[in-house]
């Protein structure tokens, strides 16, 4: 049976190693479009002005309506008598991937082109550069980045814009707190709501969200931009004649003279589906973009020349990324070194542990709050008499199991604290641990109960019968057995408040999951990355799994059919 | 910040959320369908007295719990396809990771119903002399299943609430047509709400047609709390 494992294993690495060679051996995707009749357009559900729903299945937007032109364009060139547009959401985190498996041709999102990224797809002439900048509330005083100095500055998991933030507090010796939205809106969010100061993020993004608000007034975009990036759409890799064809169909584009009245159509009039106007002026550098058409990378924007990657380090698996500083993306010496140099310039390992840490803090706060109340109640609705408790229990258990968990953490961040100002003082840690709690709580109690409602009924008579009282009979007979019956289940759930611990990404706490995502987007080495904290979850949630199995073991009733027998009484 | 539900109508409820509403429901029947259908021959394989069957339902049992769903969800996703030479879709790729993925679970559930019924009723089985394949099609596990349906319940409860994990490979469920319907609206918190309102409902209405379900197929004549 290991041996199988094993190869498959192997396969499963050798797979990974090709998996870069391998968009060489797919055909080629203008001779898919024409024997297909189809091309894939890869699109986003939310990404401002650039790409979103418009509801049942449609999409639009800047970057999808030009792909749709490209694609019109496209049936030109192949002279195909119909060619038929498919949508595939793409999110940041799959894009890349359904790109160079061929999912989705092109990608006609909000993607930023990159040196990095150009090692694993290609873009398209640029017609669309960012300005990364920052949004704040229009009464904060806070005027340039020089002013963010021991303020709270949000941007959103998964952009380059958390990198941005990360080396603009370093290169401007800025102390600032920084927290992460899961999304834009969450971001934005944070910064309405008051927990955040700072909003940094692409000025598209910043101005579609004020111009979305309840009082647009009340924010303000200042400062000089962070960055200038080039968002792009992209395409695979080593498939030259498709690129040429897309950039001829830009070049097309612009040549017509369709540009400006593109931008004006969907960054300056009001779009659907709400009539809401983005408001973002065309800027010198798009308009330096139209004119002088490319396809060159953000690093030659900030005029940095980006490290030469050694060619063989961009094919197959490469684990040194764990070695890298998140300052500097260069490979440092300290990898495993656990002193001072660890604090001043972390390595991505520094920080998938310093991550691990508040996964394990989430869990534990959460399981301690989960086993008293959980176990507390589950017993207490067994308990003869007191019917009103027992209903409010009831009540209460079935509000929390029947809400998802990321749809209450929501709930408790954002919405409680309108109503109850004072939930704003505890940290988000402690928000998600009291969530996570409370919704596993329900799922214990009722597992706590189902293994009281399990005991043979001869034993709380004989109980009874002895002369014990409620809580003398609970506290000798019924936990004591019950206690063990309910040990498999709790090893469930304990699992998986190892498990649902990633929700605290939603509310800015730095865990796994969100080192997972933050760091896939900036090293562009999702497998490595996935792999690593895929193998950290497990190692987890495996070490309860035994821890409990032993206490199971060590605390089984002695007998004949031990294990068995205290759930006869079922039947 | 008050909220502002005044954008919320009835071409918004087809265009944004039905289609969402759909699919996770189809999701959740289908992998309730066949995990129980999987995990029920997980659970024999478990409690098999091979080792060349138990052993590896064992490891399949502990990894797939051991693992976060969204990272077996985005692995499957992102790997198969690489595997295979070809792209498989979100929601192929999410029906068969549901499936795989809960079968561990109800396995468990199962294999716990299995052995919470006394020894009497399998050795009762042989004693009349039907094969053990006879005893566990015809006596044990239609009590056991009748027994485990609270439990099995729940986990399809949980389960529901699952499916909106699928974010993560892109594939269109309940809560993120809200989340879709608060961004390109800008009324997030109102979405949120509006969400866990529609959830308390499906996850409560859900929990009491199985109960009364359960009640309808309980063992007559038997002791039952």
């Amino acid at each position: 049976m290991l041996g199988h494992f094993l190869s498959f294993c192997l396969q499963l690495y050798l797979s990974l190693c090709a998996s870069r060679a391998q968009a060489a051996e797919q055909p080629h995707t203008l001779d898919k479009i024409k024997s297909t009749h189809t091309i894939s357009l890869g699109v986003r559900d939310s990404s401002g002005a650039l790409s979103f729903t418009t509801g049942n299945g449609n999409y639009d937007g800047y970057h999808v309506e030009i792909c749709r032109l490209i694609a019109a364009d496209i049936q030109k060139q192949l002279g195909l008598r119909s060619l038929k547009i498919k949508y595939v959401p793409l999110t940041s985190q799959n894009r890349i991937p359904l790109i160079q498996n061929g999912t989705a041709d092109l990608d006609c999102g909000s993607t930023t082109n990159s040196a990095a990224r150009q090692r694993d797809v290609a873009f398209a002439n640029t017609l669309f550069v960012e300005e990364v900048r920052i949004a704040v509330k229009a009464n904060s005083g806070i005027q340039s980045i020089s002013d963010l100095n021991g303020k709270k500055v949000v941007s959103t998991t998964g952009t380059t814009a958390v990198q941005l933030l990360r080396q603009a507090g370093r290169g401007h010796g800025l102390q600032f707190e920084a927290v992460f939205g899961k999304d834009h809106a969450d971001s934005f969010l944070l910064l309405e709501s008051g927990r955040a100061d700072a909003f940094v993020m692409d000025a598209s993004i910043l101005s579609g969200n004020i111009a979305n608000a309840k009082i647009p007034s009340d924010f303000r975009i200042v400062g000089d931009p962070l960055s200038i990036e080039p968002i792009g759409i992209m395409m695979r890799r080593d498939d030259p004649a498709f690129k040429s064809a897309v950039n001829a169909a830009i070049a097309g584009l612009i040549a017509a003279g369709r540009m400006p009245k593109l931008w004006d159509k969907w960054f300056l009039q009001p779009i659907p589906p709400s009539g809401r106007v983005i408001g973002l002026p065309l800027s010198e550098n798009t308009k330096a973009a139209w004119a002088n058409p490319n396809d060159k990378p953000a690093e030659d924007y900030r005029g940095v020349k980006p490290a030469a990657e050694s060619a063989e380090n961009s094919r197959g698996l490469d684990w040194q990324v764990f070695c890298k500083s998140t300052l500097t993306g260069k490979r440092v010496d300290h990898c495993f070194a656990f002193d001072q140099a660890r604090s001043k310039d972390p390595t991505y390992l520094t920080w998938l542990l310093n991550a691990w840490k508040w996964t394990l803090v989430v869990s534990s706060l959460a399981l301690v709050i989960a086993l008293s109340l959980g176990l507390t109640v589950g017993a207490l609705r067994t308990v003869p008499g007191i019917p009103v408790t027992k209903r409010v229990l009831a009540a209460g258990v079935e509000l929390f199991r029947n809400i998802p968990i990321l749809v209450q953490v929501f709930i408790w961040y954002y919405v409680l604290p309108i109503f109850l100002p004072f939930l704003k003082a505890f940290p988000s840690y402690i928000v998600v641990a009291v969530a996570l709690g409370l919704f596993t709580a329900a799922r214990l109690a009722e597992q706590m109960r189902a293994g009281i409602l399990a005991l043979p009924r001869g034993q709380i008579q004989a109980a009874k019968a002895l002369g014990l009282s409620t809580l003398q009979s609970y506290r000798y007979v019924i936990m004591p057995v019950a206690l063990r019956i309910i040990i498999p289940p709790l090893t469930s759930e304990s699992m998986n408040i190892v498990k649902n611990s990633a929700i605290a990404f939603v509310v800015s706490v730095p865990e796994l999951t969100m080192f997972a995502m933050q760091a896939q987007e900036e090293t562009a080495r999702g497998v490595e990355i996935y792999a690593a904290v895929t193998f950290v979850y497990a190692l987890t949630a495996l070490t309860i799994n035994r821890a409990l199995g032993w206490i199971e073991r060590h605390t089984q009733i002695p007998g004949p059919s031990s294990g068995n027998s205290a759930t006869q009484g079922a039947v | 910040m008050n909220l502002d539900f005044s954008f919320y109508n009835w071409a918004i409820v087809s265009d944004y959320l039905l289609k969402g509403f759909i699919f996770s429901l189809k999701l959740t029947g289908s992998t309730t369908v066949f995990g129980i259908l999987i995990g029920t021959l997980l659970a024999l394989a478990k409690l098999s007295k091979h080792a060349w069957l138990s052993r590896p339902a064992i490891l399949y049992i502990n990894l797939m719990r051991a693992i976060p769903l969204v990272m077996l969800i985005l692995w499957f996703y992102l790997l198969v396809p690489l595997m295979l030479g070809r792209p498989i879709g979100a929601e192929p790729s999410a029906y068969i990771t549901f499936t795989a993925f809960e079968a561990a679970f109800f396995a468990e559930i199962i294999r716990s119903g299995i052995q919470a019924l006394p020894p009497g009723q399998s050795m009762a089985g042989l004693a009349l002399g039907m094969s053990p394949l006879q005893t566990m099609r015809l006596i044990v596990l239609p009590q056991a299943l009748r027994h485990m349906i609270p439990v099995l319940l729940t986990q399809v409860i949980i389960l529901f609430q699952d499916t909106s994990l699928v974010y993560a490979i892109g594939a269109y469920d309940l809560l993120k047509g809200f989340e879709t319907l608060g961004k390109n609206f800008g009324r997030p918190v109102e979405a949120y709400l509006l969400a866990a309102a529609v959830y308390f409902l499906v996850c409560f209405l859900l929990a009491r047609c199985i109960l009364f379900v359960k009640l309808r197929l309980s063992v007559k004549g038997l002791a039952h709390d």
